[in-house]
């Protein structure tokens, strides 16, 4: 090693780290529900305007039963915080309690292009030539 | 030089590496606030970890990345910086872990901080150290892993070094297979570095056992490391998604330790499923493993095309990609590495497998293979893969740099690269950070104009 004293604080930093982790990883911050349930709105109206936003006008898409259109965006976001507000989550209803958190992102898909790309990787590939990185984006990988 | 130069540069070059390290990766880091690519899995996973010690979903990854990711979660709450955080904080590791390890193999200081350096200024280190993806996680442990071997190889008689460093890389190894499987790839180059550590001295005393100790310290001591990692998922099993739905037609969810059992065996049997037959060929992210050589294929993480009407969004809504951007422009994240850094390792790769033939450099066969030990495993494989898995690659590509360098004939060479490394981390850094630009300008980032 470079000094002799390395060693010695290698170790003692490791242990540091191993403490402070393990000391972050007990217990939940407050707020983390609410704070997850802001996330996943966000990641909902994010996936619709990358969905949207390299289309030409009019981009227009379903979402649920009503169209969204991103050329009106003020009507645009209104409608998402209406579809999408926090209170459609359902992370600790106990009735729920086999679902994930990952599951309101299914009522964020438009048709037919979100839908196809958050899911669906098939799908996504199969999409126009001019638009195939833009969809790839949202195709998750693991 | 001094003792007191030789004590204060020991310490002043690896604490500006990370600092600078920290300072590129550091601002923006909250930016895009949506989920950037698998960070939809791992940040939502890694908040079930904190709430009920479980991830709810069905996984094909272990949780040791997951609960790294739920530290960050802890202290800063479920926000994109939180989320991120830890991969910032474990990226700047592996810097200086490189530069320790470089020190093992080469004289002096600049041309560890130079291997240190250019994983700094790596594309593929730079975007997986920004976002919560379990890849810097593995390499965090991997380069650990390949550090202590290093440490042990350059004192091989010091029994007692050797004994630490051993026991440290395989726990090093233990935590990596809790966070991907695909660490195991290492573990057998690593193990096979130390037994030909006790191979070259077959007459020392207690030869046996020091054998014996290597074999248990990369298979015993790793599963006593994933098992432990595992605890809280096997002390939570009855609050598992499978379980929860297996269990809603029943009065009692409850679990026996026996049945806690046999559900971690089953989920270990659903990850080896996974793994094994997720070919992931019809993504267009992902490409065969053989293909990252020329680098023709990297993996967009996250893209979204600015338009001015997307600054109507509201702060709750706004993901802030498009932040600063002209109408047109393009926010783009893309897993590609620094040319400069690679196409510079791939040279020194046959630099060092030229000393490997022609000078029997054992040092040298070691860095190819904790090299290729993570490369060729992918590389046969049929699967399709992303590029962010090639970041346990980095630091062992950033080892083969320094050594080639530290060669007479192409010692001269190192500021060469320096400078080119670092004004291609300056011209690529855009496409790395999402920082929108035209689409020209982005097309020019494209070095094979092939993604």
């Amino acid at each position: 090693m470079s000094s002799p004293g390395f060693g010695r604080a290698a170790t003692r930093l490791g242990v540091v780290v191993a403490v402070v982790v393990a000391l972050a990883g007990c217990g939940t911050p407050p707020g983390l529900d609410r704070q997850e349930q802001v996330a996943f709105a966000r990641e909902c109206a994010s996936l619709i305007e990358r969905g949207l936003s390299d289309r030409e006008p009019p981009r227009v898409a379903v979402l649920g039963n009503e169209d969204v259109n991103l050329d009106d965006p003020a009507a645009f976001y209104s409608q998402l915080e209406r579809l999408r507000g926090p209170s459609t989550y359902n992370l600790h209803d106990s009735t729920r309690s086999a679902d994930t958190a990952r599951q309101p992102l299914d009522a964020c898909k438009t048709n037919p292009r979100i839908s196809s790309s958050l899911l669906g990787p098939k799908a996504s590939t199969a999409s126009t030539a001019t638009t195939t990185t833009s969809i790839s984006t949202t195709v998750p990988g693991r | 030089m001094t003792r007191g130069e030789r004590s204060w540069l020991d310490i002043a070059v690896p604490v500006t590496l990370v600092a600078v390290t920290a300072a590129t990766r550091l601002p923006g880091l909250s930016d895009p606030r949506a989920f950037v690519f698998d960070e939809i899995y791992y940040a939502p996973d890694a908040a079930e970890l904190l709430r009920r010690g479980v991830e709810k979903g069905g996984v094909v990854h272990p949780p040791g990345g997951k609960w790294l990711i739920a530290g960050g979660l802890r202290i800063f709450g479920f926000t994109p910086f939180g989320w991120r955080f830890a991969a910032l904080v474990c990226g700047c590791l592996i810097v200086l872990l490189t530069y320790v390890a470089a020190r093992q193999i080469v004289a002096g200081r600049a041309l560890p901080a130079l291997a240190a350096g250019a994983v700094a200024l790596d594309g593929i280190s730079f975007t997986t150290g920004r976002t919560a993806h379990l890849d810097v996680f593995l390499a965090l442990f991997t380069t650990a892993a390949i550090t202590l071997t290093l440490v042990a190889m350059r004192e091989p008689r010091n029994d007692r070094r050797v004994h630490w460093c051993q026991l440290g890389a395989g726990a090093a190894l233990g935590f990596g297979l809790t966070v991907k499987w695909s660490a195991a790839f290492l573990l057998l180059g690593v193990l096979l570095a130390f037994l030909w550590l006790h191979a070259r001295r077959p007459r020392a005393p207690g030869h046996g056992r020091r054998v014996l100790g290597t074999v248990l310290a990369f298979t015993v001591l790793p599963l006593g490391v994933y098992l432990a990692v595992y605890t809280p998922w096997i002390v939570n099993a009855d609050k598992t998604y499978i379980h929860l739905t297996d269990c809603k037609n029943h009065d009692d969810c409850s679990l026996s330790l026996s049945n806690r059992i046999r559900q971690f065996i089953e989920d270990q049997n659903r990850i080896r499923e996974f793994q094994q037959t997720s070919l992931q060929d019809n993504n267009s992210n992902a490409d065969l493993s053989w293909k990252w050589v020329n680098q023709t294929h990297p993996s967009t993480l996250f893209r979204k095309t600015c338009i001015p009407e997307l600054e109507q969004a509201p702060n709750d809504l706004a993901d802030n990609a498009c932040d600063g951007a002209a109408p047109g422009d393009i926010s783009e994240i893309v897993t590609v590495a620094n040319p400069v850094v690679w196409f510079t390792a791939m040279g020194a790769g046959l630099v060092l497998l030229w000393r490997v033939v022609f000078r029997r450099d054992r040092v040298a066969f070691f860095l190819l293979a904790f090299g290729l030990y993570q490369w060729l495993p992918w590389a046969i494989n049929p699967r399709h893969s992303y590029t962010f898995y090639v970041a346990p690659l980095i630091p062992a590509l950033a080892l083969w740099i320094a050594a080639a360098l530290a060669d007479k004939p192409f010692r001269r060479v190192a500021p060469v690269f320096a400078v080119l490394a670092v004004a291609a981390f300056a011209f690529y850094y855009p496409i790395w950070s999402g920082t929108p630009m035209s689409p020209d300008q982005i097309r020019a980032r494209e070095y094979w104009r092939a993604y």
